[in-house]
């Protein structure tokens, strides 16, 4: 039993939109996998709810122009079985599987995982790798940002007042020929949370030998989750071999930014974070038809 | 000898209700008019109270009771169920109740009784409290130093144990080798699914106590619920239901007496139940050790001594912490023959929540001492690691010097064989496994361990096994089935001495009341097969012997020419002559000087036959990132005789989830400022899930016992013993570095491969 | 304040006023008195009170009760057809060794369950996964992944 004020269940976008406008303090539940620990652990006391579960425009996983609509109420288990994903960005079935367990992946929403602002979110580093666009609405009707600029700081995301994600968008461009690959590196092989989370997606020349583009995203690499876009400019258009991939690995640790906690400390993150985009960049390129010359 | 129950894969008695949901835990008790109680904690980890403000909290709708430390009995007592002959270990009786002196951060000030959890818990938060901060130490070793805040009068080493025996510096003067070496173990905790701890408690008119506790020592926790409440045991009923594991955290009380103090308050039944996070933050976990081992060799091998100290951090409590602090030495000197040994053993009070027993009770850390150092010694001399192993073990005719009694029976070397080939050793050992940035390695390690704690502590059993009139019997018994399945097992040895069929036993695991029970000392140190079979079996043959004779006269032939089996009394020469037990006992019953056959035994076994194994661990390391997975992992051990072959290797396979847990993942992490655990939680405080756990081979060597009923020995604890040695030793097999300190996490691997 | 709250448990229409405040587990330990269902954390990390809903396993503990307007839960007491009766995963569990002390039991047997409503055939990595949300002490998992293989190959 949890110590709540009031639970608001919205049964559409806008009159979701009218009760965050009217109600400054609500918190919104989703899942519930993220929140319920929240009430539990006290940090939500005499909470105001606004449940958005039952808003159907929130739902689903659409293909338009071959533009990947991920509504945000899809659980981890819907997007990882959702053909439109395998297909096209498996990378993310790949990352959304590697949440928790079966039954927390079989309530946690991709909206939540992202609107929690937490750095170790599964999802994030490789929608960044995505080049996501997020759609938020709010009572100005909607507006279309890059996830990079919705995370502002720890639990802090770009929701004014009123405002809530109802899309997630990947655009054709953003996934077209690209190959990636997401890296847990945790405790356990399941129910955890990243100590390092790294993501990465790459583009190679036709002829597979050069790295056309690359993204690297980390979780946990920093506050939140982040793009290691120096890296990324330096790689481009590079032959892909052993010294680049290790010039990549050194190269990341210029922009990641971990701290010291007891379950791990900044110097440990950091040697993961050389270590992971250097095994996942390998996985990505291999995926991308590419071989690295030993 | 051959059986036709015991040895027999009997399905555990319980396991339909488990299965169906319908088996009762503390959580499912409920009774009319019943509350509920929240305890107000110390925020600070040592203080004075100054004073108790309760009266707003008093005030709350639905608060029927709160109790204070002035509410209390003076009557101070030690929460570890030891019984009162604990003449080895002082038994410290330093806890109250509540306190008015917190000794760390969560020590009970007050509590509070409530139509509800949630009123009782806004209550808790009305109660003022004033505190008198007083200075504080968290670790071990800084409460050692001579400037360290003093915890007690006394000094904050609350006990040394020094055992000697041998002259130790002329065995290392003889020696051709001394390996010395540090190693520490961590913080660890038991995790039962069923959060400890839960009770319910309630008295009546006539002043009289019922208490409901999912305890592993039912009547010992009766008697210390006696001292801390001043009260008469026959006054207390005890009663146990399901235990949703036990692992040593239930090994004594944890919040039982603040219950009935608080239901004696109320009127009314109150039930307590911990959340996850104060079962793990407020209930005793596993100590950590700090220790400093030298051990002297023969050039062939064998031991020659052992120098062995050990420190021992307890918390703010005595509860266990100097009996650990006393039978770490033992346990490595128990494993291995040695002329001489010097053990000093270090209980140190700190302000942090206090250590308490856990499945293996000090062995695992002195095996992680002796098994690393046995690993590091056979390298340098160029020995075999089975073989190192092999001559330094004892014989069946060998006293063993942890119990002073007679080893029976070693299966340590057919243990290591076994192991050794179901992992593939001589093929793989000394070969290069694995690939440049993944090497793999294996490694072994031995232990031992006991079938019960005689002569340190009391042995006694009791049983009682009553036959009804229509054949069928009930067998009572105070052992505590915490989920391990002795209550099965022990009606096998039942059935077996009673000549019936095992359905045509009774028994009840979920009901073990001290009302009609015999007195029992508990499950723990791995003894219901050997204290508990004994008695059962006794009982068993007391009650067998009436029905025979019974039978005789009805059958007219000499009791000593009848036997039973699968429910029938027959004449050994002409098994067709013959009457069924309900025959029997019907006419037992009814006849006009008719009366009930029982038989009844209570007493302690004979000996304490210790068990033996060998277990082998296949593992890869990722030089990149440190991380240790185990391949395949192999517990070969010896038993005795099995009486249940499901659960026997259950109970292997079990321990080898807390070993690797031990060994890789698990840590109980206290804040440094406030001694607070921090991971507090599941999913902070890491043990291994299915998809993290190896292949796991679990191999029963049955060696069997000469003083246990049937030849059985014990399994319940040695699983997890040898396990983080093992592994660590297939780590420096792979990598050539060795972490001594536990856990091997990835960050310390890459540290030693750094420097390496 | 309560509210109304209509759904299918175990097959049973229930028309009940709930207290919004309350999870699934609070709901159906303390108001349906259905406390097979164990409570081993409260916040999702351990499994033992999983439920199948709408044929997905889900921990009771991580949703509200309001939230199951309309649907249908099974608990672990609603497993078998009838009472007397049992089911063959738990049957298998027995037969297997799989159950010690019992507590992430009825957890442990919801997500079997959701494991074969998934996959005809489990294979055991299948199975590990499946059962990753459930924490066991007492077996190191070896025998509840063989109970669940008998179920599989019996299929």
């Amino acid at each position: 039993m949890y110590n709540i004020k009031k639970m608001y269940n919205a049964e559409t976008i806008s009159d979701a939109v009218k009760f965050l406008t009217d109600n400054e303090d609500a918190k919104i539940i989703a899942g519930g996998s993220d929140v319920l620990i929240e009430l539990r652990h006290g940090k939500l006391p005499n909470a105001t709810l606004l449940n958005i579960r039952d808003i159907k425009e929130m739902q689903g996983i659409e293909l338009i122009n071959e533009d990947i609509i991920i509504k945000p109420l899809s659980t981890f288990t819907e997007i990882a079985e959702n053909q439109i994903i395998q297909e096209r960005i498996p990378m993310l079935a790949e990352a959304v599987n590697t949440v928790g367990g079966p039954q927390v992946r079989n309530i946690g929403t991709i909206g939540g995982n992202i609107c929690n602002g937490i750095t170790s979110a599964d999802s994030a580093s490789t929608l960044f790798t995505l080049d996501a666009e997020l759609e938020i609405t709010g009572p100005d009707g909607t507006r279309n940002i890059h996830i990079k600029d919705f995370y502002i700081w720890v639990a802090e995301v770009d929701l004014k007042q009123g405002e809530l994600l109802t899309k997630i968008i990947i655009k054709k461009e953003s996934y077209e020929n690209y190959f990636g690959h997401y890296y847990k590196y945790a405790k356990r092989n399941a129910m955890d949370i990243a100590i390092q989370g790294c993501a990465v997606n790459c583009k190679l020349s036709d002829d597979k030998t050069k790295l056309e583009n690359v993204r690297i995203g980390f979780g946990v690499g920093g506050p939140i989750p982040l793009r290691c876009f120096e890296t990324e400019n330096k790689a481009k258009g590079k032959l892909i071999n052993n010294e680049l991939i290790d010039e990549i690995g050194k190269s990341v640790l210029e922009e990641v930014n971990p701290r010291t906690s007891w379950k791990a400390t900044k110097e440990f993150r950091l040697h993961l974070a050389q270590e992971l985009s250097k095994r996942v960049l390998r996985e990505a390129i291999e995926r991308a038809g590419g071989h690295i010359n030993d | 000898m051959s059986f036709s129950v015991v040895g027999k894969d009997i399905k555990k008695v319980d396991g339909i209700a488990k299965a169906k949901g319908v088996a009762r835990y503390i959580g499912d008790i409920e009774f009319p008019g019943m509350l509920y109680a929240k305890i107000l904690r110390s925020p600070h980890p040592h203080a004075k109270v100054l004073s108790v403000d309760i009266s707003e909290a008093e005030k709350l709708d639905g608060v029927h009771a709160i109790v204070t430390p002035e509410h209390q009995p003076k009557t101070r007592y030690n929460m570890a169920g030891f019984p009162p002959n604990a003449e080895e270990f002082p038994l410290i009786e330093d806890q109250l109740i509540l306190t008015d002196h917190p000794m760390y951060v969560g020590d009970p000030i007050c509590a509070v009784a409530a139509d509800t959890e949630e009123i009782a818990e806004n209550a808790c938060k009305l109660i003022k409290v004033e505190y008198e901060i007083l200075p504080h130490v968290i670790f071990a070793e800084d409460a050692m130093k001579e400037d360290a805040p003093k915890l007690r009068e006394e000094g904050n080493v609350m006990f040394e144990a020094p055992i000697k025996f041998g002259d130790i510096d002329a065995a290392f003067a003889e020696s051709a080798l001394i390996v010395k070496e540090s190693y520490s173990t961590q913080k660890v905790y038991q995790a039962t699914i069923e959060p400890t701890s839960g009770c319910v408690a309630m008295w009546d008119d006539s002043g009289k106590l019922t208490v409901y506790s999912p305890t592993q020592m039912p009547h010992l926790a009766r008697k210390i619920i006696g001292t801390a409440l001043d009260m008469r045991l026959g006054d207390i009923r005890l009663i146990k239901p399901h235990v949703g594991g036990g692992f040593g955290a239930r090994l004594g009380l944890v919040i039982e007496p603040l219950t009935a103090l608080l239901a004696k308050h109320a009127g009314r039944p109150v039930k307590l139940i911990y959340t996850r996070e104060e079962a793990m933050a407020f209930s005793e976990h596993r100590h950590p050790c700090k220790m400093d081992m030298e051990l002297g060799f023969t050039k062939e091998g064998r031991i020659t001594g052992m120098r062995f100290t050990n420190i021992v951090e307890g918390g703010a409590y005595a509860t266990h912490t100097p009996s650990i602090a006393g039978i770490v030495g033992p346990w490595a000197f128990g494993m291995y023959k040695m002329q001489a040994v010097d053990y000093l053993g270090k209980a140190v009070l700190t302000n942090s929540m206090y250590n308490g027993a856990y499945r293996g009770y000090g062995n695992p850390q002195a095996s992680w001492a002796i098994e690393n150092t046995m690993d590091i010694a056979a390298e340098k001399l160029g020995i075999d690691d089975l073989e190192i192993r092999k001559i330094n073990g004892f014989g069946d005719d060998d006293i063993w010097p942890w119990s002073q009694l007679p080893v029976e029976s070693s299966g340590l070397n057919e243990c290591i064989d076994k192991g050794a080939e179901s992992i593939g050793w001589h093929e793989k050992r000394g070969k290069k496994l694995g690939t440049s940035t993944k090497p793999r390695g294996i490694g072994m390690a031995v232990s031992c361990h006991v079938s019960g704690a005689k002569p340190g502590l009391l042995e006694i059993s009791g049983a009682y096994v009553k036959i009804n009139e229509d054949g069928t019997a009930n067998l009572i018994i105070g052992n505590a089935d915490i989920g391990q399945g002795s209550t099965t097992a022990l009606a096998q040895i039942c059935a077996e001495e009673l000549g019936v069929k095992f359905e045509d036993i009774i028994v009840e695991t979920d009901a073990v009341d001290t009302n009609y029970t015999l007195f029992d000392i508990g499950s723990h140190a791995s003894r219901q097969m050997n204290s508990g079979g004994n008695v059962v079996a006794k009982a068993a043959r007391e009650a067998k012997g009436k029905m025979l004779e019974e039978a005789a006269v009805m059958l007219d032939v000499k009791a000593g020419d009848l036997d039973a089996k699968d429910g029938i009394i027959f004449v050994k020469d002409n098994p067709t002559k013959s009457l069924t037990y309900g025959e029997v006992s019907f006419e037992a019953h009814f006849k006009p000087e008719g009366t009930q056959i029982f038989g009844t035994s209570s007493e302690n076994p004979e000996g304490n036959p210790p068990v033996y194994a060998a277990q082998f661990a296949e593992v890869e390391v990722d030089t990149e990132t440190g991380v240790v997975s185990v391949i395949k992992f192999v517990a070969a051990h010896d038993t005795g005789v099995v009486i249940n072959p499901l659960n026997t290797t259950g109970q292997i396979d079990g321990g080898a989830h807390h070993g690797i847990g031990f060994a890789l993942t698990e840590e109980s992490v206290v804040n440094p400022e406030t001694g607070l655990l921090e991971n507090r939680d599941l999913a902070n405080y890491k043990i291994l899930t299915a998809m993290d756990m190896p292949e796991v081979v679990s191999i029963a060597v049955e060696t069997p016992a000469k003083t246990s009923s049937h030849g059985q020995k014990s399994v319940g604890e040695s699983g997890l013993i040898a396990t983080a040695p093992a592994i660590s030793n297939a780590v420096y097999n792979a990598i050539g570095v060795r972490i001594t300190d536990l856990p091997i996490t990835p960050d310390k691997v890459l540290a030693a491969l750094a420097k390496k | 304040m309560m509210k109304k709250l209509n759904f299918v448990v175990n097959n049973r229409k229930y028309s009940i006023e709930v207290d919004p405040r309350k999870t699934l587990l609070d709901v159906l330990r303390e108001d349906l008195k259905l406390t097979g269902t164990k409570k081993g954390c409260g916040s999702g990390e351990c499994g033992a009170c999983t439920v199948v809903i709408d044929g997905q396993n889900v921990n009771s503990c991580m949703v509200f009760a309001l939230d199951m307007e309309g649907k249908e839960v099974i608990t672990i007491e609603g497993l078998a057809p009838k009472s007397g009766e049992i089911h063959p995963i738990q049957q298998a569990f027995v037969d297997h060794g799989a159950i010690q002390c019992g507590f992430c039991s009825p957890g442990m047997i919801m997500s079997t369950s959701a494991i074969l409503e998934k996959h005809e055939k489990p294979t055991e990595e299948q199975i590990r996964e499946g059962i990753s949300g459930n924490l066991c002490r007492c077996t190191g998992y070896v025998k509840i992944v063989d109970a669940i293989q008998s179920l599989a190959e019996n299929k």
